[in-house]
């Protein structure tokens, strides 16, 4: 175990002593920089009878509906905005403005696409780079296991995954907090569950949300590190994943109109588990419990065939 | 003799149909230097790749400290370092961090052994630079450094000296000898080079398509009823001649010189002999075939 530990270290040394994970960083922080700037110049002020304001909504939305311009395809959302608003009124749950702590935080959740985009980038590379360097010949000419090797780059992926994952979380609070202060905060987070209006606390969404990104982002990051270990080439492990991260879904919904069976049984299909919390399964027949077995199946098989082909492959120049 | 820490048997690389490396047999002992010598594409890197669990075995076995490399490779490899190839190490890494790294992928980091490698490579200087700053001697060195680490009782160098100037040979050299007489390690070294084999080695194996074809011990010395042919060069030469075959010794004269076979032990009488009658004695040397001569002629003029 100590071992292990110590080839995690390892990688992790080569990988921050690196400019790559570091311009990643950069990245994300100038990210958060350029939210904080759209939200501060376009959001107005959030009004103080938070009640009062959303009454004037809802009637001004009501009169929108009634109004014989407005055209039909409009009207199922104008509907949906003022079941939100009403909702918030009877449950004395206040909206989450952008210009607020949480607000914020929440606005900057969608940068963890950003850092599945980076972990594929370092997934996909972390063996095959060993092999252009040259210096896969001293790793595997240790006396060690290969499978533990390849496994501590895997775990050195995921364990700076969530340190990302984390940095975003802490650095957008905190930078939220000090720019907007932290009275204001809405506490709950609502939203429509199969046309049913439900809230919860903002930490458990915040923790529904990044956690489904996160088992997303360790299947991606399976499936990129099995193309890396194959090929020992990280530019198709790369162009590969990055694919199947962002086409996916349009995939997997374009598979599933032609009413497909086994589109359900395809691992992207599968990988947004958010799907479960808000908005409604890809396919017919999936839930919660089917995808995560799916899920943790193709974990294995990914596993399997990177550390299969890695323990047997002669290692040449 | 000791038991050999390392025993090559019946070794056999299949890539395909064709056999890189057929049926190797070899010992390397203790505290010897053995070289493995033979040209581009014979078979030593892949002989070396298996040694360090690189490749795998098609057949035979390699036994290191009595352990097969074949089944208990964790085992086989825990005293074994090595080097093959060219020494490549992570340029964005410091000298000492690489060795940090290819440490604790073993053990505990041991600073002080660490140190104590990294002087014994005479690397002190430039250990905290990065390696994309080193000369390629120094990434030579390095290399050897990460091969000692761990004490190895077997060090295997694919061409340790290539590319390196005279003086980065000769430091180099220098290193291995002193490895092998001080701390007792066998060093396996390949090269394509035999004047560098044959000034660093104590015995040689020669490879050629993947066979040994032959071994050879470079520093012999003469036991005393062997036979050896001697240069004599002695004027006049032929009142020499009727003395040797007073001593019923058959001597040839050839380009000024007169070659004899003789016993070792009678080299001093035969010296004696030729002062009693005053003849003038220039030179009595023994005639050495240089480890090249017989090489080439071993190789059929072999192309190096």
């Amino acid at each position: 175990m100590m071992q292990f530990l110590r080839l995690v270290k390892n990688e992790n040394m080569k990988l921050y002593k690196r400019k790559l994970l570091w311009v990643m960083v950069l990245i994300l922080a100038a990210s958060i920089t350029l939210s904080l700037v759209i939200t501060l110049k376009t959001a107005d002020k959030h009004p103080k009878d938070w009640k009062h304001h959303l009454k004037t909504e809802i009637a001004s939305k009501e009169a929108e509906l009634a109004d014989k311009k407005t055209p039909e395809d409009f009207k199922p959302e104008i509907k949906k905005e003022i079941k939100f608003d009403q909702y918030r009124i009877n449950h004395n749950i206040p909206p989450m403005y952008s210009d607020t702590a949480v607000g914020f935080v929440n606005e900057t959740l969608g940068y963890s696409g950003l850092i599945t985009l980076f972990i594929i980038i370092i997934a996909s590379s972390i063996v095959s780079q060993e092999y252009s360097w040259g210096t896969i010949k001293l790793v595997l000419m240790r006396p060690l296991k290969r499978w533990k090797v390849l496994l501590a780059k895997y775990v050195s992926v995921i364990f700076n995954a969530l340190i990302l994952f984390l940095l975003l979380m802490i650095v957008s609070f905190t930078v939220g907090m000090i720019v907007f202060g932290i009275d204001d905060m809405s506490s709950r987070f609502v939203f429509e569950e199969q046309d049913k209006l439900k809230d919860v606390s903002v930490f458990t969404h915040f923790l529904q949300y990044f956690g489904s990104k996160f088992v997303g982002l360790i299947m991606i990051a399976a499936f990129a590190f099995m193309l890396s270990t194959i090929f020992k080439n990280n530019a198709l492990a790369i162009a590969l994943s990055i694919i199947i991260q962002f086409a996916g879904s349009i995939i997997s919904s374009l598979l599933s109109a032609f009413d497909k069976g086994f589109v359900k049984y395809i691992f992207f299909t599968n990988t947004d588990l958010y799907k479960y919390v808000e908005g409604s399964p890809p396919a017919k027949g999936m839930s919660l419990e089917f995808s995560i077995i799916v899920l943790i199946i193709y974990f294995v098989i990914f596993m399997g065939i990177a550390i299969v082909i890695f323990e047997k492959r002669d290692v040449t120049s | 003799m000791a038991e050999p820490v390392a025993k090559i048997r019946h070794l056999t690389k299949r890539m395909g149909n064709r056999e890189i490396v057929k049926d190797l047999n070899f010992d390397i002992h203790k505290g010897e230097i053995l070289g493995f010598l033979g040209p581009n594409g014979a078979g030593k890197t892949t002989t070396m790749r298996m040694m360090v669990g690189l490749m795998s075995i098609s057949e035979g076995d390699i036994k290191i400290n009595g352990k097969s490399v074949r089944r208990h490779k964790e085992a086989a490899l825990k005293k074994v370092g090595g080097m093959i190839e060219n020494p490549e190490m992570y340029q964005f890494l410091s000298g000492f961090d690489n060795l940090v790294h290819f440490q604790s992928m073993m053990g505990p980091v041991n600073k002080q052994r660490i140190k104590e490698v990294t002087k014994l490579v005479g690397l002190e200087g430039a250990i905290k630079n990065k390696v994309k700053t080193y000369s390629l001697g120094m990434r030579q060195r390095l290399g050897i450094a990460q091969a000692l680490l761990h004490s190895p009782d077997l060090l295997i160098l694919d061409e340790p000296t290539n590319g390196l100037d005279p003086s980065g040979i000769r430091e180099i050299r220098d290193y291995l000898r002193r490895l092998a007489r001080e701390e007792d390690i066998a060093v396996f070294v390949s090269s394509h080079l035999l004047s560098e084999v044959e000034l660093l080695c104590d015995r040689i194996i020669i490879i050629q398509n993947g066979v040994i074809t032959d071994v050879e011990n470079v520093r012999q010395d003469n036991s005393e009823d062997e036979t050896i042919t001697m240069a004599l060069r002695v004027v006049p030469q032929d009142k020499a001649i009727g003395i040797l075959n007073d001593l019923n010794i058959a001597a040839r004269a050839e380009d000024g010189r007169l070659f004899v076979n003789i016993a070792y032990k009678q080299i001093p009488k035969l010296n004696q002999k030729l002062v009693e009658h005053q003849l003038d004695i220039y030179a009595i040397e023994p005639l050495k075939q240089s480890l090249e001569e017989r090489f080439l002629a071993k190789t059929g003029g072999g192309q190096l």
